[in-house]
């Protein structure tokens, strides 16, 4: 799906867990259609609750989330869900493959959920997989794999339906550094020749200097400002 | 794979899945051999309807305590996939499949040990089966099966994602 405007649009973003951790501070930003954001911060700045909440798996204290032109609040959990299936890729942070299914069945499963065709999950799967280095891999098991393999499967799997929105996050943790310096340009030029948007949670700068973005949160009260364009979010 | 594959990936049979079926088989031997004695003339519905009603009431805590032991050592799993985008009615299919397969077998099993049981021992008296009596307990087993399972397909359903995930 082809998105125009601002894919990603969050207003007023508060997360509070417990009455004492309070996390963003009033953030808004907007990440356009087709960009590449790094979001960077040390460990606890809400990184992976930043993924989540734009994910639709968490919700904001206060403040909105607009992912591709739809407020995540004002869904309900099945339209959350479909708009994950159709619309948004995720690699988690532990990659998080289904440990009962093959390397291809675990790239087939957004593309089962989403609805693509029998015929085509299969054969989408495998060039995903192949795309990624993998194919020889394609029918083993996640406890067959290494931790670096693992992580190829969830970025394959997470880029199979072709998503208008790609979410990563810490991505790179578990690849070794000539597979850092592939994966990353690919990527960028993934985003770059199909306007598709990528949203990048690292803490290496090195990393989110491939982006063409970055967004910087802060602690906790210090909320979020981006350093690379001189944009400043709000800071409560 | 499709969403019949998937599912049979997620009913294998475990030890918590064999618990379940000594839970339905017990209860469907007990509703059989119960049943198939001839009771005194009046009371034999009330008789019935008690030894059913109890019977059902240990089906269906059978079946949600093994399921509910299912959905604790999947939960995380269970969450991945609602992450990727699978909707609720997977996650209840899932555990309903899973129930109703747990309670079929059960059920089976209970009934042949039961048909066994009281012909063997001649303990109750001449044996009384009908194909009703059978089918009844089938039916029994099988809806306190569905009850069990439903009740943690929900929870499932409703699982907090990222909690889940976090594990």
């Amino acid at each position: 799906m082809n998105f125009e405007g601002d894919a990603v649009r969050i207003r007023g973003l508060h997360k509070m867990f417990g009455s004492t951790i309070r996390l963003f501070g009033g953030l808004n930003m907007n990440v356009k259609s087709g960009e590449f954001v790094a979001v960077t911060g040390s460990t606890g700045t809400g990184k992976t609750t930043l993924i989540n909440l734009v994910s639709g798996l968490d919700f904001p204290t206060k403040g909105s989330v607009e992912v591709l032109g739809k407020d995540l609040s004002k869904l309900t959990e099945s339209e959350r869900a479909s708009i994950r299936a159709q619309n948004i890729g995720i690699v988690f942070q532990n990659s998080h493959l289904i440990s009962r299914l093959t390397a291809i069945e675990n790239v087939e499963l957004p593309l089962l959920f989403c609805g693509s065709p029998d015929g085509d999950r299969e054969e989408t799967a495998a060039e995903m997989l192949e795309f990624i280095g993998l194919s020889k891999k394609k029918h083993l098991f996640p406890n067959s794999l290494s931790a670096g393999e693992t992580r190829k499967v969830a970025i394959a799997r997470a880029l199979a339906t072709d998503p208008a929105l790609l979410l990563l996050d810490e991505p790179t943790s578990d690849l070794d550094t000539s597979t850092i310096d592939v994966l990353l340009p690919l990527l960028r030029g993934y985003s770059y020749l199909h306007n598709r948007t990528i949203i990048l949670a690292t803490n290496s700068l090195k990393l989110a200097k491939m982006a063409s973005r970055e967004i910087r949160l802060g602690r906790p009260e210090l909320a979020a400002d981006a350093i690379q364009d001189k944009e400043v979010y709000t800071i409560v | 794979m499709n969403i019949a594959d998937l599912l049979l990936r997620y009913i294998k049979l475990d030890f918590e899945s064999y618990l379940g079926i000594i839970g339905a088989a017990a209860s469907a031997t007990v509703c059989l051999v119960a049943s198939s004695t001839r009771p005194m003339e009046g009371s034999a519905s009330v008789y019935q309807l008690t030894v059913f009603s109890l019977a059902f009431l240990i089906v269906a805590t059978s079946l949600s305590l093994c399921m509910m032991a299912e959905l604790l050592l999947k939960r995380q799993e269970i969450s991945i996939l609602r992450a990727l985008g699978a909707g609720k009615r997977i996650v209840i299919a899932v555990f309903l499949s899973k129930s109703i397969l747990i309670g079929t077998l059960g059920s089976v099993v209970g009934i042949a040990l039961g048909c066994v049981f009281t012909v063997t021992t001649h303990l109750i008296g001449q044996p009384y089966y009908s194909e009703e009596l059978i089918l009844r307990t089938l039916m029994l087993v099988f809806l306190g099966s569905m009850t069990g399972g439903l009740h943690v397909a929900i929870r499932a359903s409703r699982m907090n994602i990222v909690e889940a995930i976090r594990g």
